[in-house]
């Protein structure tokens, strides 16, 4: 598939995130199975390098809600870490709010947040507030900010109840708004989450995504998201990134995904009378079916030939058409990245 | 200057902030806390058998008196509080291997700061450091060394020195995990370089006096001080007690910045 990806500036200042030509490559030594290949490796090891990110483009503008898919081992975690300064690239360029991320400089690390759902700044003995404190102290908020800052947050997720009980005896979702709040003390201006509602429940999800969008519209930062849930990615982010084996496979909304990668609708039919299921057999696939409705899926090419034959042959009362689930599309996306 | 002088009030500061939130929050485990000095004592115990030999049989080590031993043997233990109390520096392999670096490399100031002094083990620090302190104290007035600005000023002078070794030794030990991934061998070799330091220098034969003052100079960290005061340094040792803590410094500084570049994080 062909993807128009932007043309990056790399020498003019931009506020939000510009990357270019980032490559990231890790080395491992294999080892074939057995004691043979043990004693082998002992004396001579074949390294191998697996390319973890090859040679991505993208810009992010100021302001922009950006997600990033991409099936498990894709490059997503390796390329938001090198966003945030955590890992150096074997090669490229990247610019974060006009700052190299991997030179580490206390400015830019004053602009910006990393939260990672399975990591934890927080002193898990104590209440989350003293970890709000130490924040206070390393990022030298004035004391009416923090003040300011903290109320906002504590309200905007309502846990205030929860401010001074003991990190280690708060819920996975409890503690993953107490992370946000220390993330986010700083106020900073590009955010770079990396799987933030993993693990959490519907209500927490709901709660962590409600709060993002807040924030971004309250303070317009710049945010980059990564999730496994198509949901977090489809409420918050106008646009796409897809990364597969390394590579940046589609930049664009998600709707269009959906338009290029799914040739398949479902069609949603309620009966006036009973239907037999093998009735339908010969129209498409059936995917659900009880005597008064069922749902066929059929190649987009055929829905009208489909609805046609539909009401030839049986007394339709209703009759709706939807795209084929998303996740279909990313997972056709996935493998032709492969 | 004025940019300097902000930095390094915002190192102390926030330092001051890392040990009050270390301190609180062995505050919440009392018992925790307990049994930690426990254990530090029951060790501290084997510690002091040897010093209650010398004072018992009133055995001179080398040229030192037992009372002048009392000094040495405090300092060892007072380092080892301090090697104790740097848990920042000691949990390095472990959070290199869990990749748990990964946020604090996002926060503003020196990474090896925030994971070095970003937490300490008070249990573990607090008897050994007391007891180190006694039995300084104690020596030094057995062996009726003055009490003056310049023979304490010489003694804090070469403690601080054996201070900033016992950093820089501890650090570029646990840096070690970003070239191999077990650190089980190295652990017990340092555990047991640190050892040597339970008695005088003066107790051991002249070959591993010199392997322990020059190649690997760990006898510095606990011999310096009790030497200084007791005017048992020469012009050069006195040279190579400030100079080698500013060397091991720096290397274990370089070691850092070397092993950083190699970190891959948990995922990696």
């Amino acid at each position: 598939m062909q993807i128009a990806l932007p043309q990056c500036r790399m020498g003019a200042f931009m506020e939000g995130i510009v990357v270019k030509n980032l490559t990231r490559d890790f080395a491992y030594y294999e080892k074939e199975a057995g004691m043979k290949s043990s004693v082998k490796n002992l004396f001579h090891r074949t390294k191998q390098v697996r390319h973890a990110v090859k040679n991505i483009s993208f810009e992010i503008q100021k302001g922009e809600m950006v997600g990033f898919l991409g099936p498990n081992g894709a490059g997503k975690t390796t390329t938001i870490k090198m966003l945030s300064g955590i890992l150096y690239p074997t090669s490229g360029e990247v610019q974060v709010n006009g700052y190299v991320p991997w030179e580490r400089k206390k400015e830019f690390k004053k602009q910006f947040a990393y939260v990672a759902g399975q990591k934890s700044q927080l002193w898990v003995n104590l209440p989350a507030v003293d970890s709000f404190a130490l924040n206070k102290s390393i990022y030298e908020i004035p004391d009416a900010q923090y003040r300011q800052t903290l109320d906002e947050l504590v309200e905007l997720f309502g846990v205030q109840e929860f401010l001074k009980v003991q990190v280690r005896r708060l819920s996975l979702g409890e503690r993953m708004k107490m992370e946000m709040i220390a993330a986010l003390l700083h106020r900073p201006k590009i955010i770079l989450l990396d799987e933030p509602t993993i693990g959490l429940d519907f209500i927490a999800q709901n709660n962590i995504r409600q709060f993002l969008k807040d924030y971004n519209r309250k303070n317009g930062a710049t945010m980059l998201l990564t999730s496994h849930y198509l949901k977090d990615i489809e409420e918050l982010c106008r646009r796409t990134m897809v990364i597969s084996h390394g590579d940046l496979v589609y930049d664009g909304t998600l709707e269009q995904i959906q338009d290029i990668f799914s040739k398949k609708r479902i069609l949603h039919v309620h009966w006036n009378s009973p239907v037999q299921k093998e009735a339908l057999f010969l129209l498409g696939t059936v995917k659900s079916w009880e005597p008064m409705k069922a749902a066929l899926e059929v190649d987009d090419t055929a829905v009208a030939q489909t609805i046609h034959r539909l009401f030839t042959m049986f007394s339709v009362g209703d009759i709706g058409i939807e795209a084929a689930p998303l996740e279909e599309s990313i997972a056709r996306l996935y493998e032709q990245g492969a | 200057m004025k940019e300097r002088l902000h930095e390094l009030k915002w190192y102390v500061k926030v330092a001051i902030h890392f040990g009050k939130l270390s301190l609180q929050s062995t505050m919440e485990y009392p018992l925790n806390f307990a049994s930690g000095v426990c254990v530090e004592l029951a060790y501290m115990m084997i510690k002091l058998v040897y010093l209650y030999v010398v004072l018992s049989t009133g055995m001179k080590v080398g040229s030192l008196t037992p009372d002048m031993v009392i000094i040495f043997v405090g300092t060892y233990i007072f380092m080892t509080g301090v090697w104790m109390l740097l848990s920042g520096v000691n949990s390095i392999p472990e959070q290199v291997v869990r990749g748990d670096l990964d946020l604090l490399m996002t926060k503003p100031g020196s990474l090896q700061f925030l994971q070095t002094f970003g937490k300490y083990n008070f249990a573990l620090a607090f008897p050994n450091a007391a007891v180190g302190i006694f039995l300084m104290a104690g020596g030094w007035k057995r062996c009726a060394i003055p009490v003056t600005i310049s023979y304490i000023g010489v003694f804090v002078l070469y403690l601080a020195a054996g201070i900033v070794l016992t950093y820089s030794f501890g650090l570029m030990a646990a840096l070690l995990v970003f070239w191999v991934t077990s650190l089980n061998a190295v652990s017990t070799l340092y555990a047991a370089l640190w050892d040597y330091n339970n008695m005088p220098m003066e107790l051991y034969p002249k070959v591993i006096k010199q392997t322990g003052t020059f190649l690997l100079p760990i006898f510095l960290v606990t011999n310096w001080s009790g030497m200084a005061v007791l005017g048992k340094l020469d012009m050069v040792q006195m040279i190579w007690g400030i100079a080698v803590p500013v060397f091991a410094f720096i290397l274990s500084r370089l070691m850092w910045k070397a092993g950083v570049r190699r970190y891959t994080s948990a995922n990696g």
